[in-house]
């Protein structure tokens, strides 16, 4: 099968990956796995998080020889393909909602990996022949392959940040730390919707036949607060880390709220939140499994579950401890469908929830479009400080004023951005990378300030007055605990060793709100007009000089357009007067007089002259 | 002439009294009175000399070659000397600017004495008059210190307030003859702008007509020389060519099209993109086409000439500022003699006042209020444009009928009988 990927150039070449699942899962080989898992979380705030796992990996000697050798295992035979390939996209149904939700302090842990709407992140191989245009390649197969606008991914919004990312995967050190591999993109305006769905859910071996996958309908998804699809693949290592292999990962979480319509109890069953109970488990997985988190919920004493779980296992330690009630589907569905209900003994009380200790929050200050400026609060909660790294990619129509980029400070200890990086180009949008210190206890505010270009008409989107989208910053930073972690292990391959938080120090990346910008916009109904009137005040100048540099003055006679009475004066009147017109004693004793009489005749002339100006 | 002088201390006093007030307003209150297209200039340099020196490529607002960053940026804003750098080219350009007059009515009011004999009998009136060259010193420095553009791109400490000093030396080395000096000072304002190459032409016709020997090498060569020179340095300091194409290719290409008084902005936002390339080659050949005509028809007056391409440019540039207006504004006191032939001076003037009162109205509207959309702006400028374009054809005729009038008399008749002057 994989000879006839080899084959397939462009979008062939992703298919070609769906062929393989499918071939691979028709064997059943014993290298490769596929399982589904499920994670339930009630939340402080009576929302329910739900997060869907479903991880398919393939080993064999080829695809470990691959690896290793970092050679080309999936994508025919010059793409050399390695690592991460990732795609969340993330949608909100009501905006101010979610963005209020997650991105406020109510959130009770990071959301990890998880931007606003649409993101890709690739590392490419070393033996890449055209790293850009194996990425251009790639985004366009992508974009057919999951049916997003990824193809609006070009050079003009892709980075390749030093600091922020590095491989999730296997991969060596020197590869590694060279962000010269490393592309990412976000597009801000790109919505996630049942077209990206039903190709995503495509990708699983069991299809929407069987399995989890039977609960992913489109109407309770699409209704949820928060909504997100990811495709994850990266190389990866099992057990001991002897037999590399092939992970791909989809993952699908959603936040819905459920003390809306249950007067106040936050009751949920799985039919509440999916709308079906689950009738199967998908045959080819190695195991179906649901888990309840719950870590607040000690002795069933805030809610019961029903049925009860198979076991309750506590992961992790001290800060990072979580208990989590696990369910067997497979085992359950023998009796019976499997429909896991919580009922709450008493109704949900709203309250302060502790924040996260990294928190983030951005939004545009400033009035008019004429300049404004993107201004980031970060705080730091903790008892630690911490080294900050903010990425923020900047569409090249706002302009940053880096002079004036700042950050302040609430207390008084020193504080600078010593490193802002930056380029900027007309084809290509601002990357801005500020590597700070956070004390602990701190608020920090970082502005950029910036100008709102005019672009052309055609640039514009439709509906241009509606603003441009400005794709969420990141922050990266590493927590000194793994309190408000949801993982921090690279290592595991189930979502359940991925939730056995490892204590100590916890990279994070935070994900800020996207954010909207209303730029000038030019009168799109006349352009026809602009052009014409534009093009006559510049051709103006040209007449006039013309005539100035061709034509020279002369006296004409005005007889044609006389009239009778003028043609009386003009021929008739000299025949008398000629004998005191001839006088020269006379003239110079009027001089006086006729100087008055010569401003006269310029003003005669001035006026003339203007007839003749409109005739030209 | 020592009177003179003394009124020009007086103005410059005055000036300063204006110019520290507005400035200390606007350094106050800078947000709400947003001094339209010009404010941001400066910060647009300041950044992009910051971009520059973090070694990125500099793109909006270029313009700026990396000698200016160098110099006017690293040295002055180092210093934190903007403000008395400013103050003191706009003396100088004013010290210069009269010494223009100065240089030029005199040799003038010599060579019409000189010719009068040539004149018609009754053209004794237009001939110019000895009393009119020291009230002529004050009133060219009075209409740049005064005028509202120059005050304004001043008080936003704009770039252009040094190149306005180099073009009016240039002026002064013009018309005093020293064709070396005059041809470098070129060189330095073409490398600034590009714009100014066009002055070598009335330079040139200056030298041929009052030197003689080598005059069209020593200009020629010595502004070749220094525009090397400068591109070569740049190319040191940059540390490639590439700043070419940020400066020269971004004056010509237009790719900005943030509002400003020009033509430029609100047609290529508005261009269909297949036509993009022909109407950029055929705006911007506007300020250079009616160089050859024009030198041909004044190549008795080269200074008239020089003031004339010095406005087409301000017009036709692709990022026109308020001082480039100023500039030739300035100059315009020279031509007082022409003022009774002007046929339109009431209409531009009123244009003139409108345009430049409803401009920062019509920005705030569209920009800030939201109430007014783009044409509102666009239809101002075009009007101001419009009226930079009547008062230097307007000029020009003036010139040529005065020429007439000179030679053939003041009478409109013919064989007697009333007649009037038409262009055949």
């Amino acid at each position: 099968m994989a000879d006839i990927a080899m084959d397939l150039p462009g979008v062939g070449r992703c298919l070609g990956v769906i062929a393989l699942l499918f071939s691979q899962y028709v064997g059943v080989s014993s290298e490769n796995n596929f399982r589904e898992e499920l994670l339930i979380r009630p939340l402080p705030s009576g929302h329910i998080y739900t997060h869907a796992e479903f991880t398919t990996s393939w080993a064999d000697d080829g695809i470990a020889q691959s690896i290793e050798e970092y050679q080309d295992f999936v994508f025919g035979y010059y793409e050399k393909f390695i690592s991460l390939l990732e795609a969340p996209q993330i949608q909100q149904s009501h905006p101010h909602g979610v963005k209020e939700y997650w991105s406020s302090r109510s959130c009770p842990f990071h959301p990890t990996n998880m931007g606003w709407n649409g993101q890709l992140k690739i590392r490419l191989h070393k033996e890449a022949l055209n790293l850009d245009q194996t990425w251009q390649d790639l985004v366009n197969a992508l974009s057919g392959l999951i049916c997003a606008s990824l193809n609006f991914i070009d050079t003009t919004n892709t980075v390749s940040p030093e600091l922020s990312y590095r491989p999730q995967g296997l991969a060596e050190e020197w590869y590694s730390t060279n962000s010269s591999y490393m592309r990412y993109a976000a597009l801000p305006r790109e919505n996630v919707c049942t077209e990206n769905l039903t190709p995503w859910k495509k990708l699983l071996p069991c299809d929407t036949k069987s399995g989890l996958s039977t609960l992913l309908h489109p109407a309770p998804l699409y209704t949820a607060h928060y909504h997100s699809l990811s495709l994850h693949l990266r190389p990866a290592c099992q057990d001991e880390c002897e037999i590399p292999h092939l992970e791909l990962v989809q993952a699908l979480s959603l936040v819905q709220d459920t003390t809306r319509n249950m007067e106040g109890h936050q009751d949920w069953s799985i039919k509440s939140l999916f709308s079906a109970p689950l009738l199967s488990s998908c045959p080819l997985s190695d195991f179906t499994k649901v888990y309840v988190d719950v870590t607040e919920n000690e002795e069933m004493r805030k809610f019961s579950l029903d049925p009860m779980p198979d076991s309750i296992e506590e992961l992790g330690s001290d800060v990072g401890l979580r208990r989590l009630a696990i369910y067997d589907v497979r085992k359950a569905l023998k009796e019976d469908l499997f429909n896991l209900k919580a009922h709450y003994h008493n109704s949900h009380i709203y309250g302060r929830i502790p924040s996260p200790p990294l928190h983030v929050s951005r939004f545009i200050t400033g009035y008019g479009q004429e300049g404004g400026s993107i201004t980031v609060k970060l705080s730091n909660q903790g008892s630690k400080s911490l080294s900050v790294v903010y990425l923020e990619v900047v569409p090249w129509y706002l302009r940053l004023y880096l002079h004036t980029s700042h950050a302040a400070h609430n207390s008084n200890s020193t504080f600078q951005v010593p490193n802002i990086a930056a380029t900027s180009d007309v084809a290509s949008n601002w990357l801005c990378v500020a590597n700070m210190r956070q004390p602990k206890s701190s608020n920090t505010k970082l502005s950029l300030e910036f100008s709102r270009a005019l672009l052309k008409w055609l640039e514009y989107p439709p509906d241009a007055n509606h603003g441009f989208y400005i794709p969420a910053a990141t922050v990266s930073a590493v927590l000194p605990t793994a309190r408000n972690i949801s993982t921090n292990t690279l290592h595991t391959n189930t979502l359940k060793e991925k939730l056995t938080l490892s204590s100590g120090p916890s990279f994070v990346t935070i994900h800020t709100e996207t954010l909207l910008v209303s730029l000038p916009t030019p009168d799109f109904s006349m352009p026809y007009n602009v052009i014409c009137l534009a093009c006559t005040v510049v051709a103006l100048a040209f007449g006039p000089i013309h005539n100035i540099t061709t034509k020279s003055y002369y006296l004409n006679n005005i007889i044609q357009k006389a009239s009778s009475l003028n043609v009386y004066k003009c021929y008739i009147k000299p025949l008398y007067g000629r004998g005191n017109r001839n006088d020269n004693n006379n003239i110079e004793n009027d001089l006086s007089e006729r100087v008055e009489h010569e401003e006269e005749t310029i003003n005669k002339d001035e006026k003339e002259n203007e007839e003749i100006e409109d005739e030209d | 002439m020592v009177s003179s002088f003394i009124w020009l201390m007086h103005l410059l006093n005055e000036d300063c009294a204006v110019w520290t007030l507005l400035a200390a307003l606007l350094e106050k209150t800078t947000q709400p009175l947003k001094l339209v297209y010009l404010l941001n200039k400066r910060k647009y340099e300041q950044n992009d000399f910051l971009i520059y020196s973090l070694g990125g490529h500099s793109y909006f607002g270029a313009e700026k070659t990396p000698l200016t960053f160098l110099l006017i940026f690293s040295l002055i804003d180092y210093w934190d000397l903007s403000l008395p750098a400013v103050f003191l080219a706009e003396i100088l350009t004013v010290v210069l600017l009269a010494s223009v007059y100065y240089c030029f009515d005199k040799p003038e009011l010599v060579r019409q004495k000189g010719a009068v004999t040539q004149y018609a009998s009754d053209a004794s009136e237009l001939v110019l008059k000895a009393a009119s060259l020291n009230e002529g010193v004050l009133y060219v420095a009075a209409a740049y210190l005064f005028c509202p553009y120059t005050v304004a791109s001043c008080v936003a400490k704009t770039t252009t307030v040094f190149a306005n000093m180099i073009l009016a030396a240039a002026f002064v080395a013009m018309l005093n003859g020293y064709s070396m000096v005059f041809g470098c000072l070129i060189g330095l304002a073409t490398y600034q702008s590009f714009y100014p190459v066009c002055l070598l032409v009335p330079g040139v016709l200056h030298f041929i007509q009052q030197l003689s020997g080598k005059v069209l090498v020593r200009p020629i060569g010595a502004f070749l020389g220094s525009f090397i020179l400068l591109l070569l340095i740049s190319a040191e300091i940059a540390g490639s060519w590439e700043f070419i194409e940020a400066t020269y290719g971004f004056i010509l290409a237009a790719p900005d099209l943030t509002p400003n008084i020009g033509l430029f902005w609100y047609f290529f936002t508005e261009m269909f993109e297949h036509f993009r390339l022909f109407f950029l080659a055929t705006f911007q050949i506007n300020a250079f086409v009616y160089v050859l005509p024009l030198s041909i028809r004044l190549r008795d007056d080269p200074m008239l000439l020089g003031t004339a391409l010095l406005a087409f440019t301000a017009i036709f540039r692709s990022y026109p500022s308020l001082g480039d207006v100023g500039l030739y504004l300035a100059l315009l006191p020279c031509w007082k003699h022409l003022y009774p032939f002007m046929r339109q001076t009431f209409i531009v003037g009123c244009m003139f006042v409108a345009t430049s009162v409803l401009g920062p109205i019509m920005y705030n509207l569209w920009i800030f209020n939201g109430s007014a959309n783009a044409n509102f702006y666009f239809a101002v400028t075009l009007a101001f444009n419009t009226a930079q374009i009547f008062l230097v054809t307007d000029l020009l005729f003036a010139h040529v009928k005065r020429e007439y009038h000179l030679f053939a008399g003041t009478k409109m008749e013919l064989d007697g009988c009333a007649a009037r002057l038409t262009l055949e």
